[in-house]
């Protein structure tokens, strides 16, 4: 990052109000997403409930990343904490929208952190979990993928 | 079937993994290059290597709870963790949970994961709701 992207980070940060929404994403949660996470994670496949097969609540902790990626700056990645509430297990094949609010921040270390609550949703209308992350990260008000 | 643990002290049978960077560019999306699936990105972030994404050890402590309580229990589960020591691809990272307490429908744990030299990766709380008793998966 250069002094000047710093700088202008460093204002969209001071000028971000706590509260701001942070616009939705959306993914399919692919067999092929799925099994890749599972692969990755060393998981076995949670039983078949109504012919529909799930997919790991695993899956939902990344979703706060994929929305913080899409309007911050989290080259740095300190990720800090996270909580997530499972509230319903995804379905393989279904389309999850994530959405977010910033709720705090603060400077620490010489960092700016963002304090993010997530919702994920599918496409049946369900919600599928609440999540709230805190990590370093440098707005950017234009969004877009890193 | 082992019952589940259900009594304040009891500890969860651990799980445990050997951390490659094929796991950590798989936990990625497909050809993403960054400091969790690269070591050229990752040290030019200032790291020594190729950093784990924390949320991946989620996943452990998710696991260790579906195979001690249950699939009946994965809904309703609450993970609160910190994330603490960075993960190199060679490292071995173990997933332990230990019951706090235990109310009329769910427990209370800590939990954490730890590396091979016994520091605490990420640390933190669960609550999982009791359900389907007594449906552990191990």
């Amino acid at each position: 990052m250069t002094e000047d992207e710093r700088q202008r980070a460093d204002q969209a940060f001071h000028e971000l109000p706590v509260g701001t929404e942070i616009g939705g994403i959306e993914y399919t949660l692919s067999e092929e997403r799925v099994e890749r996470h599972l692969r990755a994670t060393h998981q076995r496949s949670y039983p078949e409930s109504g012919g529909e097969r799930l997919a790991p609540v695993s899956i939902l902790a990344s979703d706060g990343i994929w929305l913080a990626e899409a309007h911050f700056d989290i080259s740095e990645s300190v990720h800090a904490g996270q909580r997530l509430e499972v509230v319903s297990v995804p379905i393989v094949g279904s389309r999850v929208r994530v959405s977010g609010k910033v709720v705090d921040k603060f400077e620490k270390g010489g960092r700016q952190f963002v304090v993010m609550d997530v919702l994920s949703e599918d496409d049946r209308g369900r919600v599928l979990a609440r999540g709230r992350m805190t990590g370093v990260a440098r707005y950017r008000p234009e969004g877009g993928a890193r | 079937m082992t019952p589940p643990s259900l009594e304040a002290g009891a500890e969860l049978d651990p799980i445990s993994r050997a951390v490659t960077l094929e796991d950590m560019a798989l936990f990625e999306p497909e050809g993403e290059r960054n400091i969790h699936t690269d070591d050229e990105v990752a040290r030019a972030a200032g790291l020594p290597a190729a950093i784990a994404a924390g949320v991946q050890f989620m996943s452990y402590i998710f696991d260790m709870l579906y195979r001690e309580y249950g699939f009946q229990s994965v809904r309703g589960t609450v993970l609160d963790v910190r994330i603490r020591e960075p993960v190199f691809a060679g490292d071995t990272v173990t997933a332990r949970g230990r019951v706090t307490e235990v109310q009329a429908d769910s427990v209370s744990l800590e939990v954490w994961c730890e590396n091979q030299r016994g520091g605490q990766v990420i640390a933190g709380t669960a609550q999982v709701p009791i359900r389907g008793y007594p449906g552990g998966v191990r």
